[in-house]
């Protein structure tokens, strides 16, 4: 395994005449048992998504954090029978001290002295790391505009209070863009998108235990629920069926009761084939598919498209659709400001005729064409040949699935990573859509899983109910709005359309794809994807021309320079090397801020120590209703090193910046709108007029927790001395709103209730939850029911299948390279495959492979396992570059092509948006050839 | 004395180490074979009939502490109030005939060096002493342990005290209680020549110079002996590399 070595030019010698840090030797502060100064609540402000986040005693003695425990002070369920949230914390929580003392900390400003990527470093003080970092911000600003100053954001820098605020406030007042991560991590969930209008919709772990079929569909959660994963065991105590399916025996099929394989990839036709058998045995819920689906609504026979009010009237809308109404035996308006159907009885089979400005056309409810597309492609019998499951566990499937009083589903983050996952997941949802396991106490869909605080820090954030205020009072649009029935969460959705419009938030996958040479890699080989008669760079073109798709900088303009933080880009992007080849040279100046030297800090500029977060002050700003608690972190030691808080590192760095201005004598730049901009006042910007000086990062924290309206009213000193508060809703804001759901402390959240009980529109076109999308792109594309595509070939026609999963023994990177996680594997990159395929291959377990394909190659250990599906090879992601021989990372081979169907717009619920309707990433789909590595030369 | 134990649900734990892994936080162990708290895993069978087996496996400080009574040093004695098995390390010789006596293991070093002293869980009785119970149970959150008065667990939980792999508890009468992980069957029979059939396809899109993936049905339902790493479960590993191999994950 290659090794990573840093030569730190200076450090060695004399320090450059710098103050010396003492160094701490945990071993020896540890040596004295049971005496501790304090006992400080924190937790890990890390994103490790559905799991986060665990309440922690810190044990505190002589200014070291000596060991921590989970502090297991959950309060109970109001239901007496309903398990607890207690302990909650995982093997990564129960050891991050070690990480705080770890060799591989940052611990000064350092600047590369040698190439990129070659490990040559010297310390620098702050102020020259922040004066060349304020220079380069200055020259890129002035020459090329801010929006060449890019974020390589990381999914920890939206979680945190003051470590988030920091450096999205300085880049906001900068006039940088923000960026959005989600599917360049292939996180994002364009099925449900697409389908619900949102993507933020989850209920919580005590939710399971009220289910009589938990399927985990699309996820692992024994890897990524694990504070969570006691809920199924105690579910299934209580008589809930766990069904798990997965191609592999995956460690969550463990402990199920009933374990389905599937092909890799074959979801839908799965899905879609239960509900061909839920349609034909009609075992669907006929009030809530008529109530709250687009299945009612009627479409053109001989288009296939809705029927529109522009059908039928001159000047007629193209938002309103129609039902046929059994009662009255007539076309009727489908309601739109409420999916109450008050007495009507919409029609889910039969054709009718209908008089429209072109003559009389059959139309039919979409349940129809539903039914005779399914019973064309989807029999049980048919799809088994896709899936290879068999017919008749199919049939007993959906049988079990519809006749469950409520079903819940964990699919976690999984499908985003396939290519054809948005088909995966509408077929999906269309099981429970016909089924009614929505909006019930258990019974819910979870889609992307997120709950947060809607809260106000300085002019950084507002509280959803401020927003809509101010809409109310100054935007021209919003009388309209309402006047059309819109509820707050459209609104809200609104003002994020518009964000990604005027390139505010950019999606970074777009910008690796476009500037990062992945997409001249896809057009490149075109024979990936056989289903796409044009080539991608044309689709591409078609959906910046018609406004469907933005990106900042504009696909004529260049990224710069970059901050990466929270996150570690050059681990995680795919074709690794393709983005070094023709994204880095790009940029002309690379810092990175981090705790550890992660593979994206040794390739930057600049690297700038951040504190761990045992040393700093905070509060999560996204956790999620999985766990429906906010909690706190408290510093329970000072910063060590040189390191200091993302806060006062970016009030510091717009001090310097107009510093800098000043002394160069530069006052102004334009923004990519045209507006100028000065550097005079950037820092009273940031810190929002002076409210929070760089030494406040406890108050910025503070704030966020006082100010929010969906959390516990309880002091920010009872907050720090319990850990953690309850949310008491999910107020109005964007990172909780899609839930659409009231929450009452000690009870579960179950979401989309506002829908189900209420009656409040989906977010969608059709205000319904909407399976026929009639966009162009989805017509074109053949997509526009949900259908089952094959894979493509990305990578080039080779016979294994790579597919992953998260780690277990890291949150992302994070703790990859922690010894003590280290020793619970193999301690270097593994990958599974199944015994026959090693077999055939003659590789026994442990043997070193070469794992290869059309876009790269690279060497990693084989496990050989009888859990593994023949055809499919796994690797759970987060291995550093640097633990491949050569720094030829397994991602390297992901040839990630972009799926067309991503780039649809300008369709109401299909509009870039945080998380969803971009292209993403995939790497699922992967094909590669293995073959024994040569045994090493003597 | 109150005899304490521990009971452990086999059904419950999926092998995540929290409980291993806070132990050696607490009693800062370094990484390596040093497991006071050893958590096992092996495979069976071939796909998709498959098992995985997972076992977490302390010391369950016996009644009747063989270990201690094959201490040449008497360094190994049930301490009085908790009924906890601990080690002296100033009369312990590094003889190594506590680890033959012990059948399941429960005896640790730093190396396989033959002046290494024998190291083990402790119940923690310094967390008992401080009102706490054992790291270990506090840290699963699977919830698949418990502790307290041994008589308490078996009123709680049955009296079973072997599983799958474990000795059986009649020498050495051990302060635990079990709970078995639940049996498994197939539902689909498994066709070897449907088997073949369907692994020969490699979708519409394959194209025809690929070779099939397997000609032949023995290939795929039994593969080659030797070629799967970790097929049984090794309670006693013999060297500290095999002990890691042994307690290390990699399903």
């Amino acid at each position: 395994m290659a090794e990573l070595k840093l030569e730190l030019e200076g450090l060695e010698v004399n320090g450059g005449g710098l103050p010396e840090t003492p160094d701490f030797s945990l071993g020896e502060v540890r040596r004295t048992p049971w005496r501790w100064d304090k006992v400080v609540k924190s937790s890990h402000l890390t994103n490790c998504a559905y799991q986060q986040a665990c309440n922690f005693n810190l044990y505190v003695k002589d200014g070291v954090v000596v060991r921590e425990e989970q502090a297991a002070n959950y309060p109970r369920r109001n239901d007496p029978l309903v398990p607890d949230f207690n302990p909650r914390g995982c093997q990564k929580g129960a050891c991050y001290v070690h990480r705080v003392y770890d060799p591989t900390r940052i611990k000064y400003p350092m600047k590369r002295v040698g190439e990129r990527g070659q490990g040559k470093w010297k310390r620098v003080s702050w102020d020259q790391a922040l004066t060349e970092v304020a220079d380069a911000i200055i020259d890129t600003a002035t020459k090329e505009g801010p929006d060449a100053i890019v974020q390589a954001g990381g999914t920890r820098v939206m979680n945190a209070g003051s470590e988030g605020a920091g450096p999205s406030a300085f880049l906001l007042a900068l006039g940088a863009p923000l960026s959005n991560v989600t599917a360049d991590n292939g996180d994002e969930h364009q099925g449900v998108a697409v389908t619900m209008g949102k993507v933020i919709v989850a209920d919580s772990a005590d939710n399971w235990f009220y289910s009589d079929m938990i399927l985990i569909w699309g996820g692992n959660p024994a890897y990524t629920n694990i504070p969570n994963f006691h809920f199924i065991a105690e579910a299934r105590y209580n008589g809930t069926k766990v069904v798990t399916i997965s191609p592999d025996y995956s460690p969550s099929a463990v402990h199920a009761d009933l374990w389905v394989p599937v092909n890799v990839g074959s979801d839908a036709a799965l899905a879609l084939s239960i509900c061909q058998v839920i349609l034909r045995e009609k075992l669907y819920k006929e009030e809530f598919v008529r109530e709250q689906t687009d299945l009612p609504l009627l479409v053109v026979e001989s288009t296939g498209r809705f029927l529109r009010e522009k059908d039928l009237k001159a000047g007629g809308r193209e938002d309103i659709f129609y039902l046929w109404d059994l009662g009255a035996g007539k076309l009727a308006e489908a309601p739109r400001k409420s999916l109450a159907l008050n007495g009507l009885a919409p029609a889910l089979e039969g054709t009718y005729q209908v008089q429209t400005l072109h003559g009389a056309v059959a139309v039919m409810p979409l349940m129809e064409r539903l039914r005779a597309h399914l019973d064309q492609h989807y029999t049980p019998e048919q799809a088994s040949q896709i899936t290879g499951t068999s017919p008749r566990l199919i049939e007993q499937l959906a049988r079990e699935i519809a006749t469950a009083k409520g079903v819940v589903n964990i699919s976690t983050y999984n499908w985003g990573k396939f290519y054809h996952g948005d088909l995966i997941e509408r077929a999906i949802l269309l099981v429970f859509a016909l089924c009614g396991h929505m909006g019930r106490k258990g019974a819910t869909y979870s889609a992307f899983s997120m709950m947060g605080l809607d809260t106000s820090i300085g002019g950084l954030e507002r509280r959803g109910d401020q927003i809509i205020l101010s809409a109310a009072g100054a935007d021209p649009r919003f009388a309209q709005w309402r006047e059309e029935g819109y509820t707050d969460e459209m609104i809200l959705y609104e003002y994020v359309h518009d964000s990604f419009a005027s390139g505010r938030i950019t999606p970074t996958s777009l910008m690796y794809y476009i500037h990062g040479g992945i997409l001249d890699l896809c057009e490149k080989n075109p024979g990936w994807d056989p289903y796409l008669k044009r080539p991608i760079g044309d689709y591409v073109r078609e959906a910046f021309a018609k406004k469907w798709q933005f990106m900042a900088p504009g696909p004529d303009k260049q990224p710069r320079m970059m901050f990466a933080l929270g996150g570690n880009f050059l681990r995680r992007a795919r074709c690794t090397d393709t983005l070094l080849e023709k994204f880095l040279p790009k940029l002309r100046f690379l810092v990175s801020i981090d705790w550890r030297w992660n593979t994206t800090a040794l390739y930057s500029d600049i690297v700038l120590p951040a504190c761990t977060w045992y040393e700093k002050t905070s509060t999560f700003m996204v956790g999620s209703p999985v766990q429906p608690f906010v909690h706190v972190v408290n510093q329970a030691v000072e910063p060590l090193y040189d390191s200091m808080g993302e806060w006062k590192m970016f009030c510091l760095l717009a001090r310097k910046v107009e510093e800098r201005a000043r002394q160069r004598g530069v006052e102004s730049y334009k923004d990519s709108n045209g507006v100028e901009r000065r550097f005079a006042g950037l820092e009273d910007k940031v810190t929002f007029g002076g409210l929070y000086g760089e030494d406040d990062e406890e108050g910025v924290a503070r704030d966020a927790f006082l100010n929010a309206s969906n959390v516990e009213e309880i002091g920010w000193e009872e907050f720090r001395e319990r850990g953690l508060a309850h949310y008491t809703g999910v107020g109005t804001g964007m990172r909780s709103i899609g839930n659409a759901c009231d929450i009452v402390p000690g009870e579960p959240v179950v979401p989309l209730t506002w829908h189900t009980e209420r009656k409040d529109p989906y977010p969608t076109l059709t205000r319904r939850l909407q399976f026929l999308i009639d966009h162009e792109l989805f017509r074109e594309l053949g997509e526009d029911l949900p259908v089952h595509k094959d894979q493509p070939l990305a990578g080039g026609n080779y016979p294994l299948k790579v597919t992953g999963g998260h780690a277990r023994w890291s949150i992302h990177s994070d703790q990859v390279d922690d010894s003590l996680m280290l020793q619970l594997q193999r301690g270097a990159p593994v990958m599974f495959m199944s015994a026959q395929d090693a077999a055939s291959r003659g590789i026994h377990d442990g043997d070193d492979v070469e794992v290869s394909n059309d876009v790269a190659s690279f060497r990693i250990q084989a496990v050989v396992s009888p859990a593994v599906r023949p055809g499919q090879v796994m690797i759970y992601h987060a291995w550093e570059n640097y633990q491949f021989k050569g720094w030829q990372h397994f991602k390297n081979v992901m040839a990630s092509p972009m799926n067309p169907i991503e780039l649809a717009g300008d369709y109401f619920q299909i509009r870039p948006i945080t998380m969803a309707n971009y292209p993403g990433f995939s790497d699922r789909d992967t094909r590669v050839e293995i073959e024994k590595a040569p045994t090493h030369a003597q | 004395m109150t005899q304490y134990g521990f009971f452990f649900d086999q059904s419950r734990c999926t092998g995540c180490h929290a409980c291993s892994i806070a132990c050696k936080g607490w009693y800062d162990l370094p990484p390596g074979p040093l497991k006071y708290m050893r958590v096992y895993q092996w495979e069976q069978g071939a796909f998709p009939n498959t098992r995985l087996g997972l076992l977490a496996v302390n010391c369950y400080h016996c009644e009747n502490p063989v270990c201690a009574t094959a201490c040449p040093n008497e360094a190994i004695f049930k301490e009085d109030k908790y009924g906890a098995v601990l080690v002296d390390q100033e009369r312990c010789e590094g003889e190594r005939e506590c680890w033959d006596a012990c059948p399941y293991g429960a005896i640790v070093y730093p190396s396989d060096k033959r002046d290494e002293k024998a190291q083990k869980c402790t119940m923690c009785v310094d967390r008992l002493e401080e009102g706490l119970i054992p790291i270990c149970v506090t840290a699963c959150s699977l919830r698949a342990l418990d502790f307290g008065p041994v008589e308490e667990l078996r009123k709680k939980y049955g009296e079973l005290d072997t599983l799958e792999g474990l000795p059986d508890g009649s020498q050495t009468r051990p302060s635990v209680v079990f709970k078995p992980r639940d049996g498994k069957k197939q539902l689909i029979p498994w066709d070897g020549n449907k088997v073949l059939e369907l692994w020969q396809q490699r979708g519409p899109f394959a194209a025809t110079d690929l070779p099939p993936t397997f000609t032949d049905k023995d290939a795929v339902t039994r593969p080659a002996p030797g070629t799967v790493g970790r097929d049984r479960l090794v309670l006693k590993p013999k060297t500290a590399e095999e002990l890691m191999v042994a307690t290390r994950n990699d399903e």
